[in-house]
């Protein structure tokens, strides 16, 4: 399940455009597994048809189809030298 | 005795060993049945857990397990002379890696894909489970700090080989980009960017090496090498992962399975003579290579090739989720192993190719071989050909690279192009080795950042960016101090026991889950490799501890040896428990798939 924080709505409506989840990308080349935590962008993605539009929280959130639908996942804020960028939380790598 | 002798009797033991004990494993231990749904079906996102074709997914975990371990290993083990490599292979891959896939995977499976730690906490209990995840993380450092140095002592001083391995970064990233942003999707063009690229980058090497300006560019020691790697380790480790280590993923899994198919096909066409002997007078101990007898040192040399716990890691990550059909364990986890043990024999038979002499003053440090009284055969000539310095380049790398070219060169229409195909090599053991680094680096963080957020919150979160600079700088420090201090002689075994230490531990957590799934009269099969390894492996970290760390006094060493022994001895204490309790039950019940077993565990 997917939730949006406050501080992230606030971000969302201030920008007024939809946001997208990118792809996750998956790595099992050589001794390790894991599934990277995809970023999270304004917009509309590229390949519309890989992705479902979602209204979570009065907002479009556009999530790949492949998105994990155990665990709980969280739309936040994060601030690096002020500027401020929507990241995921609680992904979990392996 | 001829090449094609060793791949012959190994093909048929492989496929003896497949047939029945194989067929044995699926129908008698494991009880695999088609109509038991697999969490790839009763769990389908469409991400993680989707149905695979069982080729697609053999192909998948075969590259996923066959990394530098069955490569680098062997090669390493030479040392003792090609028999007891070679049998320790085809024992190790039958009765012990093989099984040790199998069951790991089989158990995952049934723990709707979980992963190992997670089936120690189910199966065994909770301490386990705690105590399997630090030692992972213990073994993490050990096997990047291993891998690493195979990397740093094919390298140095090497502007050529370098050059070409640097440059598979920005092919990576070129690739990235254009998968990413220019034609998401398009992987036939990044296909074709990422090989064409290579292509030059191997044809200007030379170039590169000979222009002085350049050359000094790319030329580096082994110190400035064994910074150079771990900083890029924390820097790739959080670059996003489709910019960098994606593409060079995709593009080594490639290489990997093209380079092991063309090295099979050369040894089987140029079938050439084995120089080394079958025992070397180095079997009882004093060689210069790994620092011990072949009992118990070949077991902590050969990791991958024969047993490894790092399939643990695989057989309980993607691969589970994937399996369509619970049958298709048996083709996937022992099949796969099993061809990884060929390579292995492939790898083993690149160095044995090599006259002995040649062998030894490229594996051992100049000064050790210097008293071996040896002199050296063909490597004057190689050297010129390859256009490297070949002496004093421990780590298996480099006698692999040579190995391989020297076969690829005997082909009639590669004749002449030995340079090419040993910095080829070189490249290709590189570029997944550093694979590794990237990922092992994301992995070992993320499992800091769990363990350090239970002291303080915002570690586990995976945004929050010092946290996520902290522990990387943390993680690759660890593993960046014992490349730098440390030497293939003392890090190779220390990471081969680790591996084996884990994978005696999977063979004790699937003996455990036998017993509860009611298959005590079966737990033989998982119990033996597991209750043989264990002390063996323990022996050797033993006498690698007294013989080598501590007359060298490297205390660093020595701790995390003893740590890890204590470590993995409380899962064995807790599997044993486990194990007491299990057997004193005697009434069985029926479990959700119908089984009839001793107890009932929830996910």
């Amino acid at each position: 399940m997917i939730t949006i924080s406050e501080d992230a709505l606030a971000l969302i409506e201030e920008k007024q455009s939809p946001l997208f989840i990118d792809i996750p990308h998956a790595v099992s080349g050589c001794c390790f597994d894991i599934t990277d935590c995809p970023s999270i962008s304004f917009g509309e993605p590229v390949k519309l048809a890989d992705y479902t539009k979602q209204t979570l929280q009065n907002a479009t959130v556009y999530v790949p189809r492949c998105f994990p639908q155990d665990g709980s996942h969280v739309i936040r804020t994060r601030s690096f030298f002020g500027f401020k960028r929507l990241v995921l939380s609680g992904w979990r790598l392996i | 005795m001829n090449s094609l002798t060793l791949i012959f009797v190994s093909a048929c033991v492989f496929a003896i060993a497949y047939r029945f004990y194989g067929i044995f494993l699926a129908q008698k231990v494991m009880n695999l049945r088609a109509e038991r749904e697999t969490p790839a079906v009763t769990m389908e996102d469409g991400h993680d857990y989707v149905k695979t074709n069982k080729y697609v997914l053999f192909g998948h975990h075969f590259a996923a397990i066959a990394a530098a371990g069955p490569l680098l290993g062997p090669v390493l083990a030479a040392q003792f002379g090609f028999m007891p490599g070679a049998l320790w292979i085809l024992i190790g891959c039958v009765l012990a890696g093989g099984v040790h896939d199998m069951v790991v995977l089989f158990a995952s499976v049934r723990h709707k894909g979980r992963s190992l730690s997670v089936i120690a906490e189910t199966e065994v209990g909770k301490v386990a489970g705690k105590v399997a995840s630090v030692a992972i993380l213990f073994i993490l450092i050990l096997t990047l700090a291993g891998l690493s140095i195979a990397v740093v002592n094919a390298m140095f001083n090497s502007p050529w080989g370098t050059f070409t391995v640097f440059a598979t970064l920005p092919i990576a990233m070129i690739m990235g980009i254009y998968m990413h942003n220019i034609r998401p999707g398009d992987v036939k063009g990044m296909s074709i960017i990422g090989v064409v690229l290579l292509i030059v980058s191997l044809y200007v090497g030379p170039y590169v090496a000979a222009d002085p300006v350049l050359a000094k560019m790319f030329t580096f020691t082994k110190k400035e090498l064994a910074i150079i790697i771990p900083a890029y380790g924390f820097v790739a480790s959080v670059l996003p992962v489709w910019f960098l280590l994606v593409p060079r993923d995709y593009l080594s899994t490639y290489l990997k399975i093209g380079t092991i198919a063309a090295l099979a096909l050369g040894i089987a066409f140029v079938h050439p003579e084995l120089h080394m002997p079958a025992i070397t007078p180095y079997f009882f101990g004093g060689g210069p290579v790994i620092p011990g007898a072949a009992f118990p040192f070949l077991f902590i040399t050969i990791a991958c090739g024969a047993l490894s716990g790092f399939h643990a890691i695989i057989g309980s990550g993607t691969t589970p989720k994937m399996i369509a059909n619970e049958k298709d364990i048996l083709f996937v986890g022992y099949g796969a192993m099993l061809t990884e043990g060929f390579v292995a024999i492939m790898a083993l038979i690149a160095a044995c190719v090599l006259v002995p002499a040649d062998y030894f003053a490229i594996n051992a440090a100049p000064a050790a071989f210097g008293k071996l009284g040896l002199a050296v055969v063909d490597l004057p000539r190689l050297a010129a050909e390859v256009g490297e310095q070949l002496q004093g380049r421990p780590g298996g790398a480099v006698s692999l690279a040579v190995g391989m070219a020297y076969i690829f060169d005997a082909v009639p229409l590669f004749k002449g192009m030995m340079g090419y195909w040993y910095h080829f090599a070189i490249m290709f053991e590189a570029v997944f080795i550093l694979t590794a680094v990237d990922a092992g680096t994301r992995v070992g963080r993320y499992l800091l950042q769990e363990m350090l957020g239970k002291a303080y919150a915002p570690f586990a979160d995976n945004s929050w960016t010092p946290g996520i600079i902290i522990t990387s700088a943390l993680f690759t420090g660890a593993w960046g101090y014992l490349v730098y201090t440390g030497d293939i002689s003392t890090i190779w075994p220390l990471f081969g026991m680790a591996n084996q230490l884990l994978a005696a531990t999977a063979l004790i957590i699937g003996t455990t889950m036998l017993i509860r799934l009611g298959k005590a009269k079966y737990a033989w099969v998982t119990a033996a490799p597991g209750l043989l390894v264990f002390p063996v492996v323990m022996w050797a970290g033993y006498l690698n501890i007294t013989g080598n760390y501590l007359p060298k006094q490297l205390y660093l060493l020595t701790t995390m040896s003893g740590v890890l022994m204590v470590l993995i001895t409380i899962v064995f204490i807790g599997a044993f428990a486990r194990w007491y309790e299990l057997l004193k039950i005697e009434k069985l019940v029926t479990d959700k798939f119908g089984d009839k077993v001793l107890a009932l565990v929830t996910d």
